[in-house]
């Protein structure tokens, strides 16, 4: 399985990297349990930054695409294929929408919305 | 006289297999490769310049040098056979080793401006899309593990057997000589692993595709388990020798060890199919 990284591309490195590797387990070319290359081997094939490997599979990982076994290396999770169908940005922004619904509802102005969520973002809200 | 007249067949296979069938067989490879070098990025690396031409000069450079050290070793064995009698045993060695690095001058010169090449398009960055494989690479994938397991026992085995004859061995040999063969052997193998470690998971050399780095890479792990194993097995042979009293061997031992490394130097160059070259 191949992958191509293309460095005129608008889209960051990472995410077609991201893009790639869950292109190749929807398709079936990388199988659960199937090891992957270390973020080196990867980098430097690539001629990336190890750090641009290092956080496409950090995320990957937290979306539970690939897991990784200590010092035995990377591999395709068990429930890779159903997780890549899983679209974390859309569901964010569902989860978003319902609660800005209720906000308004609940005669919450945009304004105050837009300075809570900031606060949010930024840590607990003060007691 | 046999041990001297094999030791002069010996070195001029040495003469043959480096001087003339390697340059023959890496100028063909070479071609080969030159032509799978897309033209349009040679010519924004080097503007002006047609890259297979100057491929073609200096590979004629190559070989013209190669031919001269042929005639010389020639005439070296010429020089020896006239001069056989007075130079025996341990005198005759000097002559193969010095040789040999003439016969690797060429390719020093050649290894050099290739670095160079490397550093020019590393430093130009022309893949503009970068490719890789989604599987890891590691040594089990080049050599089978039973191959690489019986190389470390060679080298262990050899370890034991020179520290047997320094320090246990009723007619034992100085320290001087078991330890620097010790040191020799672990460097040799050291080298290696190095080498085939920075292959298998440094930076790839441009343009090179997967599947042509797994390929070189995989040949070269191959010939340095030959390579360990008979610098090993001639190492040892230096040492047995002059125990059994045959140290008048010693410069054909060293020969024949000669000879597999240029047969082994001639292996590790992959020929393409003979309508890849250029007329």
């Amino acid at each position: 399985m191949e992958i191509t990284i293309d460095i005129d591309s608008p889209l960051p490195q990472f995410e077609q990297l991201i893009e790639q590797i869950k292109a190749a387990v929807t398709s079936g070319a990388l199988k659960p349990g199937d090891s992957l290359p270390s973020i080196r081997q990867l980098a430097n094939d690539l001629e990336l930054n190890n750090k641009t490997v290092a956080k496409a599979y950090q995320l990957l990982t937290r979306d539970s695409i690939i897991e990784t076994k200590g010092y035995r290396g990377t591999y395709v999770h068990p429930k890779a294929k159903t997780n890549c169908k899983f679209n974390l940005q859309e569901w964010t922004l569902r989860k978003l929408s319902e609660t800005v619904s209720e906000l308004r509802e609940a005669g919450v102005t945009d304004s105050e919305i837009r300075n809570a969520f900031t606060g949010a973002l930024n840590g607990p809200p003060e007691k | 006289m046999i041990e001297i007249y094999s030791f002069f067949a010996m070195f001029a296979l040495q003469i043959l297999a480096l001087s003339v069938v390697f340059p023959a067989r890496f100028v063909r490879y070479t071609r080969a490769k030159a032509l799978e070098y897309p033209a349009e990025v040679l010519a924004q690396v080097y503007p002006g310049v047609d890259p297979l031409e100057a491929t073609e000069k200096l590979l004629m450079r190559f070989r013209i040098a190669h031919r001269v050290i042929a005639v010389s070793g020639l005439a070296l064995l010429g020089w020896m056979a006239a001069n056989a009698p007075p130079l025996t045993g341990m005198k005759m060695m000097i002559f193969p080793i010095l040789f040999l690095l003439l016969q690797m001058l060429p390719m020093v010169f050649l290894t050099v401006t290739g670095l160079r090449q490397i550093a020019t398009l590393r430093a130009a960055s022309l893949e503009r899309k970068r490719k890789a494989t989604l599987q890891p690479r590691g040594l089990f994938d080049l050599i089978s593990p039973l191959r690489a397991a019986v190389e470390v026992a060679i080298y262990f085995a050899f370890v034991a057997f020179v520290l047997y004859l320094v320090h246990v061995a009723a007619n034992p040999i100085p320290a001087s000589l078991g330890y620097p063969l010790i040191g020799a052997a672990t460097a040799g193998l050291s080298l290696q692993a190095a080498w085939i470690y920075w292959r298998l998971h440094g930076r790839k050399i441009p343009l090179e595709s997967p599947a042509d780095r797994m390929s070189t890479t995989g040949m070269q792990a191959k010939h340095s388990v030959y390579g360990t194993t008979s610098t090993v097995v001639f190492m040892s042979v230096v040492i047995l020798l002059p125990r059994m009293g045959l140290q008048d061997w010693l410069p054909f031992a060293l020969s024949t060890f000669l000879v597999l490394v240029a047969l082994q130097f001639c292996a590790s160059v992959t020929l393409p199919p003979r309508s890849h070259t250029v007329s």
